[in-house]
């Protein structure tokens, strides 16, 4: 699934500009909508709550495997930060981390993340 | 390892595109209760699942005679664990669970369609036997082959119903073992939407063979059971109207095309597998309805053929494989028959040859 292995992989780390975007592909059939990313604003939350996150993603990176599942039908996660490049850059975000997991080594949490977005305040 | 730790409340399904539609969608208040209450955040998060590895289990007995089909299916009781817990093998009377007794039946159909018009038995030919698992993980809207058993969701109710319900969709999950043991079409870019369509057309003969119907009166459709009447969509594909089988404001539209003028270019889909299938899956169509008749005895058999052409690589890509179909529907019928032309004017007219 990747082409560095697990140790390769540098950690994920988040900033206040970061943008975390977590996609699922694959199955039996492309759809087009159910593609679409869950985009989480790392502006929105706390530091703790971003090392909370950053945390999430470094799990995933560990146990990825290099090799996509065998068969076919099999759906897969991906997993972009991305950060602006300039302050005022009119570009589109760069992708600064990226990830890629068969889906039944995709770490619970980071499903979760997927279906229900960044945690609450860190208050509760 | 510590356990990363959210505040969250449950771990309830709502991704990211059913909630844009309900939150664009308010006269829907039962789906806005759901997407409010999965919008708060989850509380609980497991570190970390375990991958579950159908390949790591002791294989039962396959087909004791050629012709004679061995099927298990496997309960996972909504969890995502292979094989799950064996619910009913070979012989055994109906368990009144729908989903077990229609992945048995349909893997039955499959087998018999395979022993019956080419002569192959089971996946390997050698009498595999066919593993089934249904009650795939909560709500889980998909299908697969693991390179070992076929799996099946119940769907989550609102958008896609059990997947066990459409024949042609247990057939093409079979079709890819078949194709796996066969050519080993690589599964990405053009050799992956060779492979699913070669899924797709050997699911849907499946069907037209269990139905007796000829290809006027097929509907082309892959998965026609599978849409919740919720969807605006008739199918997953339309092998005769690619690019038409749903429009919907949560799925998307079928992205498929019917022509290379249209080719997608994408690394999504891996490299759009389920995409770009849909240009070979039209040739198959019209090639079988300017043939006529009941298509697995025309077209199906020199795409068989064509399968287990030694020719026919890892990596081979749609003009590749439109030759090797040329070459064996004029060895199988003769260069000048009425089949040999039509399937070559059928790949012509989808713009993969000239």
């Amino acid at each position: 699934m990747n082409d560095k292995s697990p140790d390769e992989l540098k950690k994920a780390q988040l900033q206040a500009k970061s943008v975390v975007a977590i996609r699922r592909e694959g199955g039996v059939a492309a759809f087009p909508g159910l593609m679409k990313p869950r985009r989480i604003h790392c502006a929105e939350y706390t530091d703790e709550q971003r090392r909370e996150l950053e945390g999430v993603l470094n799990l995933a990176a560990r146990t990825c495997s290099a090799t996509p599942a065998p068969g076919a039908d099999r759906r897969v996660f991906h997993v972009h930060v991305e950060e602006p490049q300039h302050p005022d850059a009119a570009e589109s975000d760069f992708c600064v981390w990226s990830l890629s997991l068969n889906e039944e080594e995709t770490p619970e949490a980071l499903i979760a993340l997927w279906k229900s977005g960044m945690p609450g305040n860190s208050d509760q | 390892m510590s356990k990363p730790e959210f505040n969250s409340t449950r771990p309830g399904f709502m991704p990211p595109f059913i909630l844009e539609r309900i939150a664009s969608s308010r006269s829907d208040m039962q789906l806005q209760s759901r997407a409010q209450r999965t919008l708060e955040v989850d509380r609980y998060f497991r570190a970390q699942r375990t991958p579950d590895v159908a390949s790591a289990m002791a294989m039962p007995q396959g087909s004791p005679h050629p012709g004679q089909v061995a099927r298990y299916i496997y309960s996972a009781n909504y969890q995502e664990v292979l094989p799950g817990t064996l619910v009913r093998e070979e012989g055994q009377d109906e368990t009144g669970d729908p989903a077990v007794d229609e992945a048995y039946r349909w893997l039955g159909v499959t087998y018999r369609f395979f022993w019956e018009a080419f002569e192959r038995n089971s996946i390997d030919n050698q009498g595999m036997p066919l593993l089934g698992t249904v009650h795939y993980g909560r709500d889980y809207e998909n299908a697969f082959w693991n390179g070992a058993q076929m799996v099946f969701g119940d769907g989550d109710g609102e958008f896609f119903n059990r997947f066990t319900q459409a024949l042609d969709v247990v057939g093409h999950e079979l079709a890819h073992g078949v194709i796996e043991r066969e050519a080993g079409l690589v599964y990405t870019y053009q050799s992956g939407a060779l492979n699913e369509s070669l899924a797709d057309v050997f699911g849907s003969l499946t069907e037209q063979y269990h139905l007796g119907q000829t290809a006027a009166e097929a509907d082309w459709l892959i998965g026609a059971e599978l849409l919740t009447e919720r969807v605006q969509g008739r199918a997953l594909r339309s092998m005769a109207a690619p690019g038409t089988a749903y429009d919907d404001p949560v799925l998307g539209k079928d992205p498929q095309p019917a022509h290379m003028d249209a080719f997608v270019e994408t690394e999504a889909d891996n490299g759009g597998v389920h995409i770009n299938s849909g240009i070979p899956n039209h040739a198959f169509y019209l090639a079988a309805m300017a043939l006529g008749g009941y298509a697995w005895e025309t077209c199906g058999l020199v795409w068989y053929d064509t399968l287990l052409d030694s020719r026919l690589m890892p990596e081979s890509d749609f003009a590749t494989f439109a030759t090797l179909i040329v070459e064996n529907a004029e060895r199988r019928f003769g260069s000048a028959s009425r089949e040999s032309i039509a399937i070559r004017e059928a790949w012509q007219a989808v713009g993969v040859i000239a």
